[in-house]
C-alpha cells in the first residue's frame, strides 16, 4: 500500500492536478473569505463560508472531483492496471492507497485555508469550538465525496465522464434534504420507496454475485422487515419516508458540524460511507476481472 | 512450475478459450503461438491473475492462484501486450515504485534491485529520462525491466517483439535469450521466426484449444516424413529426368524447375518413405555424371507446421 500511495502522491504533483485542485480551492476559499469574512464582518468561518451553498457547490461538485476523477478511469485506460492488479498487492491496499493519497492532497488544501479562521483570530474573536467542529465536519464530509468518486472512478474508463458524474452526484448530494421535502408524506409512498431500495439492493446482490437465490433472499428479507415494520409500527411508515432519508442526508449531518454540534453517530455515520463506498470499489474492480 | 487445467474463459457467450490445458517445466521457454484471436493474451491474462477464468485450474510452483493470489502472483513477472508504464515518471523513479509494489522491504533495497534491472536492461544512461520521451523500443525495455522486478521465476511476455526494428528485435531477443536459465519464460506471438530463434518448447493454440505441445525441433521432426526430397542439380533436363524417372528409388517426381541456366530445383517424394534414400541416389546421380548441388529431406518450417495445424482446424469447422 505504501509504494501505491507514495506513487499516487507523487503523480498528482508532477501532473497539474494537484497544483489546479489547490489553487481553486484556496482561490475560492479567498474570496468568499474576503466576502464574508472581511466585507460583511462575520467572525464565524465555519459557520458563514464553509457552509455557503454557494461555496459547497463550488467546492464538491468542481473542485473535489478534479481529485478523484482520474484515480482508476485513468489507469484502465492507460493499462497501467495490469501492472497493479498482477502485482502480489490486493486490491483493497490498491484502494486505500489510492484514497489516502487523495485525501493527503486534500488535507494539504484544508491546512492552506487554515490560515482564514487564523486571520480572523488575530484581529478579531473568532468562535474556536465552532470552527474546530467545522473543520472536522467538513474533513469528513469531504472524505464522504472522495470515496464517491473513487467508486465512480472506478466505473469508467474515461477520467473526464467520472469527473462530471461525480460533479452531478456532488450536487444531488448536496440537495438531498431540498429534494427530500418535496416528495410526498404516507405510507403508500414509503412502501413504494422501500420497495424501489429492495429491488436495488437485490440487483446489485445479483451483479455482484451472478446468483439469482441470493437476489432473491435480498428481496424476501427486505420484504419480510418491510411488513414486520408496517404492522408493527405503523404510524411510522405516515412521515417514515422524509424522516429516514432526512436521517440518511450526508449534507444535513454535514449542517450540524458547521453550526458547531460534535454528534458521534454523524461522524460514524460519515466514516462508515466512506467506508461503504470503498468497499463497493474493490468489490467493482473485482468483478472487472470476472467479465 | 506452472499447470493450468481445463481452462475455459466465457466473454458472454463467446467462448474465448475451450478447456485449455498443458504443463510447462521449470527453465524452459515456451512460445505461445497462434493466429490473431486464438486466444493468446487471455490466456496470459488469466494465468497472471488479471483476469479470471469461468471456470479451470491454475498452479505456479504449485500455489493454486485463485486460492492464494497474492503469493502466486508474486512468482510470476508480467510484461502485457502493451506494457503498463506511468509515463509522466522517469525510468527510475517507475522502476523503484514496481520494486517497491512487488516487495522490496525498503527504499535501500528497491534503490539497489532498481540499479540492477537498469543494467540487466541497459537502461543506465535513460535513468533519468522521463517515460513518455523514450522510444518504442526503449519503452519495451522497461516494461521487460518491469516485468523483472522482484526477480520472479516464471516470465510472461506478450507480443515482446512488436513494433520493434530490426536491430530492436535481435537486442530483445539476446536480452531474452539472456535471461533463459534462471526463469522460466513464456512468450506469444504470431511471429514464427521470432518463437523459432528464441523457444524450445512450442504451444499452438488456435480457436481457444490447444492444437500442439511440444518442444520446437520435435515438432518439426514430427512433422517431416523423410519421404520429400528436395535437390538442386546441374545437367541436361531430359536427361535428369529420365534418371530420376528409371529408378526405382524414387516414387514420383513432383516438380522440376530451372533455377539458373541448366540448374534445376527437383522435388520428389522417395519410394521407401520415411527411410532415406539419399545416399543411394547420390551415389546413382554421380555415376550419370549429374552434378549435384545439394541433396536436402524437406523440412517443413514453423510455419508450414502451422498453417497445416491451424488450418485444419478451420477445414473441419467448415466441414461441419
Amino acid at each position: 500500500m505504501k509504494a501505491i500511495y507514495k506513487r499516487e502522491l507523487g503523480a498528482y504533483f508532477h501532473s497539474m492536478q494537484a497544483y489546479i485542485f489547490l489553487a481553486l480551492f484556496v482561490c475560492i476559499t479567498g474570496i468568499f473569505f474576503s466576502i464574508v469574512n472581511i466585507s460583511y464582518g462575520y467572525n464565524d468561518f465555519a459557520g458563514y463560508v464553509l457552509s455557503n451553498s454557494y461555496y459547497m457547490m463550488f467546492i464538491y461538485a468542481i473542485v473535489v472531483p478534479i481529485l478523484t476523477m482520474r484515480m482508476f478511469a485513468e489507469e484502465k485506460k492507460q493499462k497501467t492496471d495490469q501492472l497493479l492488479l498482477t502485482a502480489p498487492v490486493s486490491v483493497w491496499e490498491i484502494v486505500l492507497g489510492k484514497y489516502f493519497a487523495c485525501m493527503t492532497v486534500f488535507m494539504i488544501g484544508v491546512v492552506i485555508i487554515s490560515i482564514f479562521p487564523v486571520i480572523i483570530g488575530i484581529f478579531g474573536n473568532i468562535p474556536i469550538a465552532n470552527t474546530i467542529s467545522g473543520y472536522i465536519g467538513m474533513i469528513l464530509f469531504s472524505a464522504c465525496m472522495m470515496a464517491i468518486g473513487t467508486m465512480i472512478s472506478s466505473l469508467t474508463e474515461e477520467p473526464v465522464i467520472s469527473g462530471i458524474v461525480s460533479a452531478v452526484i456532488g450536487l444531488l448530494v448536496m440537495f438531498f434534504s431540498s429534494l427530500v421535502s418535496i416528495l410526498p408524506d404516507g405510507a403508500v409512498p414509503t412502501l413504494i420507496f422501500f420497495g424501489i431500495v429492495i429491488i436495488a439492493v437485490a440487483v446489485i446482490f445479483y451483479l455482484d454475485t451472478r446468483k439469482i437465490q441470493i437476489a432473491g433472499i435480498a428481496v424476501l428479507a427486505g420484504a419480510v422487515i418491510t411488513a414486520g415494520l408496517y404492522f408493527w409500527k405503523k404510524d411510522w411508515f405516515v412521515y417514515g419516508l422524509t424522516s429516514s432519508l432526512n436521517w440518511l442526508s450526508l449534507e444535513k449531518r454535514y449542517e450540524e458540524f458547521l453550526n458547531g454540534i460534535l454528534n458521534f453517530s454523524s461522524v460514524i455515520y460519515m466514516l462508515s460511507v466512506s467506508a461503504v463506498c470503498l468497499f463497493l470499489t474493490t468489490r467493482i474492480i473485482r468483478r472487472r476481472r470476472w467479465r | 512450475m506452472l499447470l493450468v487445467k481445463n481452462l475455459v474463459k466465457n466473454y458472454g457467450k463467446h467462448e474465448a478459450l475451450k478447456g485449455i490445458s498443458f504443463h510447462i517445466e521449470e527453465g524452459q521457454i515456451v512460445g505461445l503461438l497462434g493466429p490473431n484471436g486464438a486466444g493468446k493474451s487471455t490466456t496470459m491474462n488469466i494465468v497472471t491473475g488479471y483476469l479470471a477464468p469461468t471456470s479451470g485450474e491454475i498452479k505456479i510452483h504449485g500455489i493454486d492462484l485463485l486460492e492464494k493470489p497474492k503469493k502466486a502472483r508474486s512468482e510470476l513477472g508480467y510484461l502485457p501486450e502493451q506494457p503498463p508504464l506511468y509515463t509522466d515518471m522517469t525510468v527510475e523513479e517507475y522502476l523503484k515504485f514496481v520494486c517497491c509494489l512487488k516487495g522490496s522491504k525498503n527504499t535501500h533495497t528497491a534503490a539497489d534491485e532498481t540499479e540492477k534491472l537498469m543494467q540487466q536492461t541497459n537502461l543506465v544512461e535513460y535513468r533519468n529520462v522521463i517515460i513518455k520521451q523514450l522510444s518504442k523500443g526503449y519503452r519495451q525495455r522497461v516494461g521487460l525491466a518491469q516485468a523483472l522486478a522482484g526477480n520472479p521465476p516464471l516470465l510472461i511476455l506478450d507480443e515482446p517483439m512488436v513494433g520493434l526494428d530490426p536491430n530492436q528485435i535481435i537486442e530483445m531477443r539476446e536480452l531474452i535469450r539472456s535471461l533463459a536459465g534462471e526463469h522460466t519464460i513464456i512468450i506469444s506471438s504470431h511471429i514464427l521466426s521470432e518463437i523459432e530463434s528464441v523457444c524450445d518448447h512450442i504451444l499452438i493454440l488456435n480457436q481457444g484449444q490447444v492444437m500442439a505441445e511440444s518442444e520446437t525441433r520435435k515438432l518439426e521432426d514430427e512433422n517431416t516424413d523423410a519421404g520429400h526430397l528436395r535437390m538442386v542439380l546441374k545437367g541436361d533436363k531430359a536427361e535428369i529426368s529420365r534418371i530420376l524417372r528409371s529408378t526405382e528409388l524414387l516414387k514420383e517426381i513432383q516438380s522440376i524447375k530451372e533455377t539458373e541456366s541448366g540448374v534445376y530445383e527437383v522435388r520428389a517424394l522417395a519410394e521407401t518413405g520415411n527411410e532415406d534414400v539419399r545416399d543411394a541416389l547420390f551415389v546413382l546421380l554421380a555415376q550419370n555424371q549429374i552434378v549435384v548441388y545439394s541433396l536436402n529431406i524437406e523440412h517443413l518450417s514453423l510455419e508450414d507446421i502451422f498453417i497445416k495445424l491451424t488450418g485444419k482446424e478451420e477445414e473441419n469447422e467448415s466441414n461441419l
